[in-house]
């Protein structure tokens, strides 16, 4: 069977003033149905421009250069905007972080939630159909007059996630949706949003950049690092014996692995810049396993044990044999 | 222990005007009672708009308390006029959440550092240098601006500004919230060793229990302008007793906790959201009581058993 959700090479630059300069390389991923991918990296990884490819809302600079998006096995990247519109809403549902900046504020929640349906239902259906959806999102019938200032942020998250879903997609993209909120309410947000991908068999994408939560919460996690995936696997797998050293020091930088007064295993440098990456894996700089090939070749993607790993600690590796 | 720092029934209301010209009164800090020991880091926790910022601003007297008491190594500072607190402001500084809007962009690293520090040109100049050695910035640093610093730099030249003069105590306010997970780490460690190399007693405001939990020596956690628990760090993790450090933990640890919401005008600032409400939470704050020695909650019906 089809997954729900392919993603296949996937190769994004900005083209502005003298040269491009390549965002996105050699993005890879599946989600099928009922499961979840957490996409995690830290900010200026490339995250939200791989969600945002795939249902190509992309800024006007942004260009693909290579790769293809397969939603239900139909193919996104030929499709025109016209299209493109049927998709967005009807097969894929968005959550992003500032549920506030996502509402009208002179328009009630029902209202809102309501105008989101794509399908023709009468009046009164569409009315039961939302009355419907603010049951399963966890908010009164009341609220379906309120405007969206009577809201606190996690209710309006709570109702973007009602207008998200109320098509009925088959994919659903949520990027960094409890950032904004208080950690209780985050907490209820994610087992809310958890809930729902179970009952609906919705594939989920899943945008982080907190590595403890996407552990806590998705089947399957990938690593992003300068616009790569550097590591993609069973959440377990990736989080438990992280093999790349990107994500081994990501996760020894959580300060609840240490006891007080330990020092963090802290990663040094800073995420290098887009337009000036450094030369072959973009993460040698800053790795303590690098080796001499690393500065001159990009690593592929290797399989280790379940996962995929972009480094060549765990494959092709030439270099260490001597006369080669 | 010794006492750094004291805070005896701080009121902080502010007086707002809404949309159509009435005043609301909103209570920042309800009469908080708290304490600083000298050489410990106290973690202050809560959700946004529970008055941490607030209070941590009181503390340096950066906003005038409605009332109360601070102390400052025994010496009441609400009742010092402006010209005697300039005396007394190098004993404590603070670094905010956002370093780029609290640094001045058209001042370089060195100017920035050197207003802060006492004593001629020569003596500032050796010690603005020093200082960004010791946060971990570079000697060619000295003559950048704000904007040509990454955010986790901005941060570091922030904190060399703030030990500029000298200070016993350093309230971060959030100072690790914009920063991304590896720059983070590398933040805390700096707290880490200048806490170590000179002393410093910190008062670290933060929403993630997280971080507070690996930096801080106590927790005080607020809740709606109230101080509702404060003990030990690891009592707080393993045994907090009000209802909303419980609820705190769990989340930490991505455990739902069932929220109420009733809607209740009187008593607790808990109240609304309380699992295990009483007729007596609806009437009345409960008072910040201790219930084991250095463990106070305010709570009339504190669970567990922590001692």
């Amino acid at each position: 069977m089809e997954k729900t959700l392919v993603v296949k090479n996937l190769a994004l630059a900005f083209h502005q003033e003298r040269r491009p300069v390549t965002i996105l390389a050699g993005v890879e991923f599946e989600i099928s149905s009922g499961e979840t991918l957490a996409l995690v990296g830290e900010s200026g990884s490339g995250k939200t421009l791989t969600a945002l490819s795939i249902v190509k809302l992309l800024p006007p600079q942004a260009r693909l250069e290579t790769g293809e998006v397969r939603l239900n096995g139909q193919s996104l990247t030929s499709l025109s905007e016209r299209e493109m519109e049927n998709i967005r809403g009807r097969q894929v549902g968005l959550v992003f972080q500032e549920p506030s900046a996502y509402l009208n504020p002179v328009f009630t929640i029902g209202n809102q939630i309501e105008e989101a349906i794509k399908s023709s239902l009468s009046r009164k259906e569409k009315k039961e159909r939302v009355a419907q959806m603010l049951a399963e999102v966890g908010l009164d019938e009341k609220h379906y007059w309120h405007y969206p200032h009577q809201l606190s942020g996690g209710m309006q998250q709570r109702a973007l996630i009602a207008m998200a879903l109320i098509n009925h997609p088959s994919l659903l993209i949520a990027d960094e949706p409890t950032t904004s909120l208080d950690v209780t309410t985050a907490v209820q947000i994610i087992s809310l949003i958890k809930t729902l991908i179970k009952k609906h068999h919705l594939a989920l994408l899943f945008i982080s950049h907190d590595i403890a939560l996407a552990h806590y919460f998705a089947d399957r996690m990938a690593v992003m690092y300068a616009g790569r995936l550097v590591e993609i696997g069973p959440t377990r797998t990736v989080f438990n014996s992280p093999r790349h050293p990107y994500t081994e020091s990501l996760i020894a930088c959580l300060p609840e692995k240490y006891k007080p007064g330990e020092k963090i295993r802290a990663i040094p440098g800073t995420v290098p810049d887009f337009a000036n990456l450094p030369s072959g894996c973009p993460f040698h700089p800053r790795c303590h396993r690098r080796m001499e090939r690393c500065f001159r070749e990009e690593p592929e993607m290797f399989p280790v044990a379940s996962a995929l790993v972009r480094c060549f600690l765990y494959g092709n590796s030439v270099a260490t044999e001597p006369g080669n | 222990m010794e006492t750094l720092w004291q805070l005896n029934q701080v009121t902080k209301v502010y007086q707002l005007q809404d949309p159509f010209g009435r005043t609301v009164r909103v209570e920042a800090l309800a009469s908080i009672n708290l304490t600083g020991h000298r050489g410990q880091t106290l973690g202050l926790v809560g959700e946004s708009g529970s008055g941490k910022s607030t209070l941590g601003k009181v503390l340096l007297r950066l906003v005038p308390p409605t009332s109360g008491q601070i102390f400052f190594r025994g010496t009441d500072l609400t009742g010092l006029s402006e010209t005697r607190l300039r005396l007394w402001r190098k004993n404590f500084q603070i670094v905010f959440q956002d370093p780029y809007r609290s640094l001045n962009p058209r001042l370089t690293a060195g100017d920035l550092l050197m207003e802060g520090i006492p004593g001629s040109y020569r003596e500032r100049v050796v010690r603005a240098r020093d200082l960004l050695l010791k946060v971990g910035l570079s000697r060619e640093d000295f003559y950048r601006l704000p904007h040509q610093f990454s955010g986790g730099q901005r941060q570091r030249l922030a904190i060399a500004r703030a030990l500029g003069p000298g200070p016993e105590l350093l309230v971060c306010d959030e100072p690790t919230s914009n920063l991304d997970l590896s720059i983070q780490a590398q933040i805390l460690n700096l707290f880490l060793e200048l806490k170590q190399d000179y002393a410093l007693t910190y008062l670290f405001i933060s929403h993630n229990l997280k971080v507070v939990e690996f930096l801080a020596d106590r927790i005080a956690v607020m809740y709606r302008g109230h101080l509702v628990e404060v003990g030990p760090t690891a009592l707080i993790m393993k045994k907090a007793c009000h209802p909303y450090s419980r609820a705190l933990v769990a989340s930490a640890r991505y455990q739902p906790t069932r929220m109420f919401a009733r809607p209740v005008r009187a008593g607790c600032c808990y109240a609304s959201f309380c699992p295990r409400g009483q007729s007596q939470c609806y009437q009345q704050q409960p008072p910040l009581q201790e219930i084991a020695p250095d463990h106070q909650v305010a709570c009339f019906l504190p669970e567990g058993n922590a001692s």
